[in-house]
This record gives C-alpha cells, structure tokens and sequence, in this order.
C-alpha cells in the first residue's frame, strides 16, 4: 500500500553503469573519484569503469538506498555537511546534495 | 546476506581470517564433479531461507541424540550461519590443521551443550570479528534492526554434511541436534551424501527456491604440487629406462598441472579483488558521485530517471 505517498527512487537507476560509464573517461572526474577506491585497485578509467559494473557496487547502492529510505542516516549526513532531514529517503537525499551543490556554487561566485 | 556475497570467494578468505591453512572452498556446478574435487572435508548447501522449521523434518526417523563424538552448536544469531556452516565442517575434520586461535576455541567448548556451544561462538571476539569483517563494511546495517526497510533482502540458510567417525551427518544450527544419516566412510561418504542432497535439489528446484552447493576442499595448489612431484619421480624412472612414450605423457601430465596452478593463481587474485570491494566503504565514492553530476547539472535529469523506471517497475509487479 503506497498510500498518498510517491514511490522513492533506487540509487542503482541514478548511477547505472550506462550514464555514468561515459564520465568516467573525463580525467577531471576519474581523479576526484580515484581517492575513495578501496586501496588496492589501480588508479585508472578502466578500472573505475569495472568497479562501477561490479555486483559489489549494485550491492553497496542497494544498500544506501535501503539505508536511506529507513532513515537511518543521521549522523552520516551530518558527516556530509547535510541536513540530518535529508536522510528521509532517496530523493531527499539527493535534493540535499542537489542544494548543497548550488549553495557551493553561489559562495564561489560571490 | 546475498547470494552474490557468499560464495566460494567470501568462504576462501572466511577461512584465511581463521587462520585456517590448507584449505579452500569451491562450488560445486554438478554433483558429478564431486570427484574431481577430491579430498572434500565437507559441504554446504545453501538455499533461501523460507523461515519456520528447521531442516530435521526432511529426515523424520533420523537419530537427533547428541554425540560427543560431533562439535554440534545451535545457530543464536539468524546472520551468522555462513561463518557458522563452515565452523561446522572445521571443528569435525580432525585432518585439518584449525591453527592456534580456533584449536583453542574448540578445547575450550567442547564440553559445552549445542545452545552454549552457540552462544560461545556468537560471544567469540575470534569469530565475531572475523564474521563482521564480512557482514557489512557499512556501519548502518551492523545491526539486525535493517529489517525494517521496505524491500527485503533474500535470507540464505546453510546445511553442512560432514563424515565424522563412521558415520554420515547433517549439520543445522536449526535443528534440535546432529542428523545421523547411517554409517559411511571416508572412501564412500560423497557416494552417501549424494541421494540426500539430490532430494533437496529436487525439492528446491520444483518450489523455484535458488540454492548453491559448496564444498571444503584441501588446498589446491598443495594437491597439484604433490602431484607434480610424484611425476618428476616417474619423470626420473622413464628417463633411466629411456621409456620415451611415457616421457611425453608425464611432460604433458605436468604442463597440465602447472596451467591449473596458475589458474588457481588468478582465481586467488580475483578472489581478493571481490573481497576488498565486498568490504569497502561505497558511501563517500557515491556520494562525490552525486555531487559530481549535481555540478555538472545532470542530476536532475538522473532523478527524472529513476523516478521512471520506479513507476515502471511498480506498474509491471502489479500486471503479474
């Protein structure tokens, strides 16, 4: 029963393999990713490329949307410099991101 | 836990955390490559677990009493049965060298009864650490409280058989005892098990349960080193005796072995990657993610998506 309720989005959709596989052959975006590989896989693109087409990677965005959704995240998000309140699902979560973003964005101008 | 985490890679390195030398773990595509993976200490077989009864019930008339003979323990914890199963199939093999940590967590419980014997494994600072090194690398689902989320993951079970003494058992940390299953031997034991798991294998296969069948095995870069020294031997032999057909074939014996220990020796290096993803922590590499294409502007296009393929998946479960 959804109830009046929208249906929350999967991570796994967000960052499929098909839309983010072609990122990550821009050198700006594979070296701000390489840091948070697990220590030994090989810094390159064609690694990263197989990290994000592993079970283990669907398994650990299954996992955070999961978390996500039964709001356990609190003080993760705060970690992230999130509101806690962006740990009520995934789209809130990535709305958060989304403004943080924005926010990051309008100070750089300024 | 997912099928996708356990198998043969989770099992080898569950092992190798132990300190258990000598062995690893395979799985078992068709009951006809049994032999080919001989000497089998023990097997798993793991199916999705449908809740209730423990496994006992398929064998009504079997002896449950309790052995002293048979390191039995009651399963405590619902996710600790793969650490659990492989414990099994360890602390019954006299023939495996266990390594001081857990040889002295034997001697220190066998005396106990099965419920203690569980409990002592659940309470074990050994096996504990090594269990949760595997259970999640991410600190939210430590807990068994996650049941709460809205989409379930698939539960695994997992039944040992073991040969101990003479006789054939099934072990399951859900059942009151050990299931004897009548005399074997070393020799003919896997010919024993066979008819036993064939049952569950139909049982599972017509009720479309997905199950996996996994044996301990000794080590086996140890068993084709051996072999190849055996065949230098006769390699010597021929040599003296100028027995040039038996030359070619020993040569071509070891040039066969010598290709499985490099193929093991891949396999061991794709077993750690899988391990080392299997463990690591995702959230900050899919966060920068997130935060890469919120940059870029793409977000929210990939939140459209999703959004899409939510409603997609929805209305399709509704048409079955």
């Amino acid at each position: 029963p959804e109830g009046g309720t929208r249906p929350d989005v999967n991570l796994q959709d967000v960052l499929s393999p098909n839309a983010i596989g072609p990122l990550l052959n821009n050198p700006e975006i594979s070296s701000a990713l390489f840091p948070h590989l697990p220590s030994n896989i090989e810094r390159s693109p064609e690694e990263l490329s197989a990290v994000v087409n592993s079970p283990q990677f669907a398994q650990a965005l299954q996992s955070l949307s999961l978390a996500l959704q039964s709001g356990q995240l609190g003080p993760l998000l705060t970690q992230l410099g999130l509101d806690p309140s962006a740990g009520n699902g995934v789209e809130a979560f990535l709305r958060a991101v989304q403004e943080q973003a924005g926010r990051r964005q309008r100070d750089h101008n300024d | 836990m997912v099928l996708d985490r356990i198998g043969s890679s989770v099992f080898t390195e569950l092992i190798r955390a132990f300190n258990v030398h000598g062995t690893q773990v395979e799985e078992v595509w068709s009951l006809d490559t049994l032999e080919d993976l001989k000497p089998i200490y023990g097997l798993i077989f793991l199916f999705k677990w449908q809740g209730g009864n423990d496994s006992s019930r398929l064998h009504p008339d079997a002896d449950l009493s309790i052995d002293e003979n048979v390191y039995f323990a009651k399963q405590v914890i619902h996710n600790a049965c793969a650490t659990q199963a492989i414990l099994s199939i360890l602390l019954n093999c006299p023939m495996i060298n266990l390594g001081t940590d857990l040889e002295s967590f034997k001697d220190f419980t066998k005396e106990f009864d099965p419920d203690n014997k569980g409990l002592a494994m659940s309470n074990s600072e050994l096996i504990r650490g090594v269990h949760n090194s595997f259970a999640r690398s991410d600190p939210f689902m430590m807990d068994s409280s996650g049941s709460s989320s809205s989409e379930k993951e698939d539960i695994f079970h997992f039944i040992s058989y073991v040969p101990i003494q003479g006789a054939l058992y099934e072990l399951d940390g859900l059942s009151a005892g050990p299931v004897n299953l009548g005399p074997c031997t070393e020799d003919n034991w896997l010919e024993k098990v066979r008819p036993v798991i064939e049952e569950r294998m139909a049982r599972y296969t017509s009720s479309e349960i997905r199950f996996n069948l996994l044996a301990l095995i000794k080590n086996r870069d140890e068993v084709y080193r051996t072999r190849i020294q055996e065949i230098e031997g006769r390699l010597h032999h021929a040599n003296d005796t100028n027995n040039s057909l038996e030359l070619m074939q020993l040569r071509d014996e070891r040039e066969d072995l010598l290709r499985q220990i490099e193929f093991e020796r891949i396999k061991f290096k794709r077993y750690e990657r899988e391990n080392s993803l299997r463990k690591h922590n995702f959230i900050p590499f899919i966060y920068n993610m997130i935060r890469i294409l919120a940059e870029r502007g793409e977000l929210q296009a990939r939140i459209e998506y999703a959004r899409k393929e939510t409603t997609k998946r929805i209305r399709e479960r509704r048409r079955e």
